[in-house]
């Protein structure tokens, strides 16, 4: 026990030494030898008894304040609470507990990430700067023009077909060459 | 002998093994033997009753999923004990933390006094409840070390060994704590009433 109990024993007990073990004496946790010179202290020492007397009355008034009362659901919540979990368990997933407990490395690791591929990203771009394209404007269709320029590159084609068609049918044997259209018998 | 007589006469290593070979409703034998005391031991820490039964059911998971690591040579009060005081110690931490950021956050808030099992008259409830505000306030200005061993000696009548199984301090410490806490409680309650 303490050093007052020990020198309790020793000699006669005064006063001031019985505040030491107050405490103790009312929590019952003497030894019973220190217990005894207490009260026999006490039965000789009015001043002493009636300290003790306030505070056995005034701990115990401490001691009987109301207690509050559990929730009537406490016990299902509880038994809810551990439902849960044990489902967690039963997948296999408990979670990240590191993280739940700590959400602010979860901050700083997302911080830094962006912070290290912000830096990543801006080197490069010192590296190698986007290329820079010269865009002319497009220039405006004409529609009627497009459709007449096609429609003169088709006849064209049709003409040169049709020119190759008629210098096949002149060499080839057997076919007499056909006459130009501005032949003249006459002149023959 | 009906259901409730058996569950009186289990005890509370046998609840353990039993919850740990797969009987969870057993579970809640243990939380209907100590809730009241855990609750009461969290409200009389942190004044809160709302916080001091979200708290007790925190307690009461935690213990659930601790159940492996109790060895059934210790005590199991001191077991479950030592959970709620470190899950309620955390919690204060986090509020000094909250208030240290907002400084007024705790100025005037109307203290939340939970349901009390008081059938006396209306005047003596209005008695009481000034007599325990008075005792709450005095409790709160104890340090929290002081705090913990004299609710847990006062309120939870625990001996000075058991409170040392739960807080790892040693017994001449405890005593100091306690008698600390006596001093300045009767002189916190006498400087009151001296002011009315």
């Amino acid at each position: 026990m303490m050093w007052t109990q020990s020198r309790l024993k020793k000699n006669v007990v005064p006063c001031d030494q019985i505040k030491h073990v107050l405490s103790p004496y009312l929590d019952d946790e003497l030894d019973p030898e220190t217990r005894e010179r207490v009260q026999t202290h006490l039965r000789e020492c009015p001043a002493c008894n009636e300290e003790i007397n306030f505070q056995q009355v005034f701990w115990t008034s401490v001691k009987q304040l109301p207690e509050v009362e559990p929730p009537p659901a406490f016990n299902a919540f509880v038994m809810a609470r551990l439902g849960e979990k044990r489902l967690k368990n039963r997948w296999g997933f408990t979670g990240f507990p590191m993280l739940n407990f700590r959400p602010s490395l979860v901050y700083s690791s997302v911080f830094f990430l962006f912070l290290f591929l912000g830096i990543l990203i801006g080197t490069n771009l010192v590296k190698n700067p986007l290329p820079v394209f010269n865009q002319t404007p497009e220039p405006e269709v004409n529609m009627t023009q497009l459709l007449s320029e096609s429609m003169d590159l088709q006849l064209q084609n049709v003409r040169e077909t049709s020119m190759e068609l008629l210098a096949t049918a002149h060499t080839s044997p057997g076919n007499p060459p056909a006459k130009p259209s501005n032949f003249n018998a006459e002149g023959e | 002998m009906d259901e409730k007589d058996k569950e009186k006469n289990i005890t509370d290593d046998q609840i353990v093994s039993s919850v740990l070979d797969g009987n969870t409703r057993d579970f809640e034998i243990l939380i209907d033997r100590y809730k009241k005391r855990i609750i009461n031991f969290i409200y009389r820490m942190i004044s809160d009753y709302d916080e001091a039964q979200s708290l007790a059911q925190d307690a009461f998971v935690k213990i659930y999923e601790t159940l492996k690591k109790y060895k059934p040579q210790e005590n199991f009060q001191s077991f479950i004990f030592t959970i709620a005081k470190n899950l309620t110690l955390n919690h204060i931490k986090k509020q000094k933390r909250i208030t240290w950021f907002s400084h007024s956050a705790g100025e005037g808030k109307i203290p939340d006094h939970g349901p009390f099992n008081i059938r006396d008259s209306q005047h003596l409830i209005l008695e009481q409840n000034q007599y325990k505000e008075m005792i709450d306030d005095a409790l709160k200005s104890l340090k929290e070390n002081q705090r913990i061993a004299f609710i847990m000696k006062i309120y939870l009548d625990f001996s000075y060994i058991r409170i040392s199984e739960i807080t790892g301090w040693s017994i001449p410490k405890i005593e100091t704590l306690i008698s600390r806490a006596r001093s300045s409680l009767i002189e916190t309650v006498r400087k009151k009433q001296r002011i009315k």
